[in-house]
């Protein structure tokens, strides 16, 4: 009951005319952001964050919430109509979605898509408010060494999760982590790391870095790509799929939702994993798996219902416990840190109306998608046609005014542009760079919890272990990494017997 | 590792470079006109006329959107522009 009392005072905030304008622009963004290459949720967060300093912070948050899950439905029509993904977690849908389009079934695949991710979406959303609450009140008995034996293995977890090596996932955390100790010691005050520049005394904003690596990088990468695309405009009277169709993507849409909730609680790229496992499941339990590849709708139903649900379960450890799942969610938590408020298992007592706002409003957002991803998808294919040599410097100008005004500061534009640089090179290497900004913000919270409980034990290290909750999570973190040596010693053996 | 896209990243870099240094110096709206000038006329080769009005077009309307609609202040040259 206490359940339904706290949404409906949530709902009574989303429900404003004021939250549900924010919550339109967001998703509205999130759609056009999600649609072009270049420009992901994070760039699109990241560069509206400065327009959310004038307003209160339940509608901040929603309106960036918005363009994250607006930009999981955006990245899907490009997907299938052009095979192109809008952002990286559409990549399983552009399989299927684009044979289905080749055979004359774009407008089904766009409407599946559509319903899976509103199905995914709203599902999801009575997750994250149920379980929430209670992993906030077992989060309330979090101390120091709690906190720094969670923020080790979320980060830890993120490196194994991540798709590609695990050693260079692990080496780009450590750089992030490294990068997040510039600025003054929290402990002691001094400076560290800040060349006698005053603008790095607060440390390294995460903006201009995921800026510079998710942004500008993007922009060094793609910008020879300047030719206009192809685009196929459907129809509102196409979208109807078919009786068959929606029979056949019923389960996977189940399935999906529940893949990407799990897999979003977990630190990592969830939404890009999620479908990823989705669409291996979906293949793997076909009785025809050989239709997969060649417009078989489970394969779009599936990943979308996934990535989308992975968006909610993402807020779980953000709300609950204060610590970001992956880089989205980091730059959501600098957002709510910018005005004033501190995510965490006290989010929910001190301020109920940002946390059952938020929750409401992720409700009235699936909604809003769902209107305006269905009847103006033709609408929205039209952004494509424009050549990317007109597209490319107007997003560059997009970032340099992003990261300027988030604190009015050239040192930030000039950060964005050096990470720009690093993440175009690190690309190049296959490198993913989100255990980077990951680290980045979860350094000062990490370095602090490790010096708060060395404070308490007076410089005795055994703390960490002493503690069961503690202790159990480096137990965890220790058996990872055991297993992760001995297998690859396994493999190593294995290949050289082979040879 | 291939590097054929090294021209366009380093003339980006560059502008980027020049644009930080002159967006206190020169003011939010001409030097976001005079970047995107260059980066459509010059490294695009697009029609003069069509880059000036885009340029010009998008320097002056997000300036208005964000400095006075939204309030977020972005920097203004010394002689008022």
């Amino acid at each position: 009951m206490e359940i339904l009392s706290n949404l409906a005072l949530g709902f009574s905030i989303a429900l404003t005319p004021q939250v549900l304008a924010y919550a339109f622009i967001g998703c509205l963004f999130g759609t056009l952001v999600g649609m072009l290459p270049g420009v992901g949720p994070l760039t699109g967060i990241s560069l509206l964050l400065p327009v959310t300093y004038g307003l209160n912070p339940t509608i901040a948050i929603v309106m960036l919430a918005g363009v994250y899950y607006g930009a999981m439905y955006g990245g899907s029509t490009t997907s299938i109509l052009m095979r192109i993904p809008g952002e990286a977690a559409s990549v399983m849908t552009c399989i299927d979605g684009y044979a289905m389009t080749q055979k004359g079934r774009a407008g089904p695949a766009l409407a599946i898509a559509a319903i899976g991710s509103f199905i995914a979406g709203t599902v999801s959303v009575v997750g994250l408010m149920l379980l929430a609450p209670p992993i906030a009140a077992v989060a309330l008995k979090f101390g120091p060494p709690e906190y720094a034996a969670l923020l080790t293995l979320g980060l830890l977890v993120l490196a194994y999760l991540s798709s590609g090596s695990t050693l260079k996932m692990l080496l780009m955390a450590l750089v992030g982590l490294l990068v997040g100790l510039v600025g003054i010691d929290q402990m002691s005050g001094f400076a560290r790391f800040t060349w006698n520049v005053p603008e790095l005394a607060d440390g390294v904003g995460v903006v201009p870095v995921a800026v510079g690596l998710f942004g500008i990088s993007e922009i060094m990468l793609s910008a020879r790509s300047s030719g206009a695309l192809k685009v196929q405009k459907p129809r509102l009277a196409d979208l109807v799929p078919s009786r068959e169709e929606m029979r056949a993507s019923a389960a996977p849409i189940l399935r999906g939702t529940l893949i990407g909730f799990l897999v979003g609680v977990v630190p990592g790229s969830a939404h890009i994993i999620s479908s990823f496992v989705s669409y291996a499941l979906e293949k793997k339990i076909s009785k025809h798996p050989e239709r997969f590849g060649h417009g078989a709708v489970e394969g779009v139903a599936g990943p979308e219902s996934a990535n989308n649900s992975a968006t909610s379960g993402a807020f779980i450890p953000l709300l609950a416990l204060g610590i970001p799942s992956g880089a989205v969610p980091a730059v959501m938590l600098a957002a709510l840190m910018i005005h004033g408020i501190s995510p965490g298992p006290q989010l929910m007592q001190s301020r109920p109306d940002i946390f059952w706002g938020f929750i409401a409003s992720m409700y009235v957002g699936n909604v809003v998608l769902l209107i305006l991803n269905l009847p103006m998808v033709g609408l929205f294919v039209n952004l494509l046609r424009i050549p990317y040599a007109y597209l490319y410097p107007f997003i560059l100008a997009l970032c340099l005014l992003g990261v300027y005004s988030t604190n009015q500061s050239t040192v930030d534009v000039w950060i964005a542009i050096g990470f720009g640089v690093l993440g175009y090179f690190l690309r190049k290497l296959e490198f993913d760079t989100a255990p980077l900004v990951l680290g980045v913000i979860l350094a000062p919270m990490l370095e602090l919890a490790i010096r708060q409980s060395l404070a308490m034990s007076g410089g005795d290290w055994s703390i960490f272990a002493k503690r069961p909750i503690a202790g159990t999570m480096l137990a965890l973190v220790a058996a990872l990494l055991i297993y992760n040596l001995l297998s690859r010693g396994w493999r190593t053996r294995v290949g050289l017997e082979e040879k | 590792m291939d590097l054929s896209d090294a021209r366009i990243t380093a003339v980006i870099v560059l502008l980027l470079g020049a644009a930080t240094f002159a967006l206190e110096r020169a003011g939010y709206r001409a030097t976001v006109f005079a970047f995107l000038l260059v980066v459509l006329a010059a490294v695009e080769r697009r029609p003069p006329w069509l880059s000036i009005l885009l340029s010009g077009g998008f320097a002056l309307g997000s300036f208005y959107l964000i400095n006075t609609v939204l309030r977020v202040p972005l920097p203004v040259s010394r002689w008022g522009w």
